[in-house]
């Protein structure tokens, strides 16, 4: 699972990967400024539906999706092995991905995280 | 969430792409129920002169509506977790009390009490309010 850590002086969210995690999503950390971050919600659901076309990365039905996917004209980032631990992190005006889809270990507190460390209207 | 995408029919990237968050969305329908039913709502309940007739209104058609009930599940809910939804909340209840001060003046928070406590004990009756 990612470690998601948020930088308030540098205004940047990052999503740290370890181990063979590296391997499955071809990418070490995701570094996101948090102007670019929209708002996270705790979502199990998306993670049993379709991922869309896989561009780069691991994706074995059922047990791993991982790397740059494609659905609907979106560009998407997953990275979850277990749906119920799955966190959906929306970004606007990204030049890599629309959309995260990752893995954390405590969904409920990453959302809280990101949610109250992200600019409000 | 998966209700959501079952409820509205809408596609579950289309709520992300226009919303951002299920919290973001929670905060853009309640700023909606108050915009478009709570202050609407009040606003009537004030223009009673008569102290029994704007009491009467504001137990029969406080928080109603599309929405109804959602500023009290917002207050008994996600009120308490979050400051924003809490803002909110606070805007729809001094609204009430601010309806009904003309009528009842310094009694008009307590009457408040009674007419949000008389909506908690409506949505227990099922055929008596429409819920969501």
């Amino acid at each position: 699972m990612a470690r998601i850590t948020i930088d308030r002086e540098q205004a940047t969210l990052t999503a740290e990967f370890q181990g063979l995690d590296k391997l499955w999503t071809l990418k070490s950390s995701l570094e996101i400024p948090l102007a670019h971050v929209r708002g996270a919600t705790h979502d199990p659901g998306i993670a049993r539906g379709w991922m869309g076309l896989r561009f780069a990365g691991t994706h074995v039905p059922g047990v791993i999706t991982a790397g740059h996917f494609r659905h609907d004209g979106e560009h998407l980032f997953w990275y979850v092995k277990n749906p119920d631990k799955a966190v959906v992190i929306q970004l606007a005006d990204a030049n890599t991905y629309d959309r995260l889809v990752i893995e954390v270990d405590d969904p409920r507190a990453t959302v809280a995280l990101i949610e109250r460390s992200i600019p409000r209207d | 969430m998966d209700d959501l995408v079952t409820a509205t029919g809408v596609h579950r990237g289309s709520l992300y792409k226009v919303f951002g968050s299920k919290r973001s969305l929670h905060l853009t329908v309640l700023r909606s129920h108050l915009d478009h039913e709570i202050h609407p709502t009040a606003a009537a309940i004030a223009s009673l002169t008569d102290p029994q007739q704007a009491l009467a209104a504001a137990i029969a058609s406080y928080d109603n509506g599309p929405a109804a009930g959602l500023l009290l599940l917002a207050a008994a809910e996600r009120a308490p977790h979050d400051p924003d939804v809490a803002v909110l909340v606070t805007e729809g209840i001094c609204a009430l009390e601010d309806a009904l001060r003309p009528t009842h003046g310094d009694a008009a928070p307590r009457l408040a009490s009674t007419v949000l406590g008389t909506r908690l004990r409506l949505r227990a009756q099922p055929n008596t309010t429409k819920e969501h």
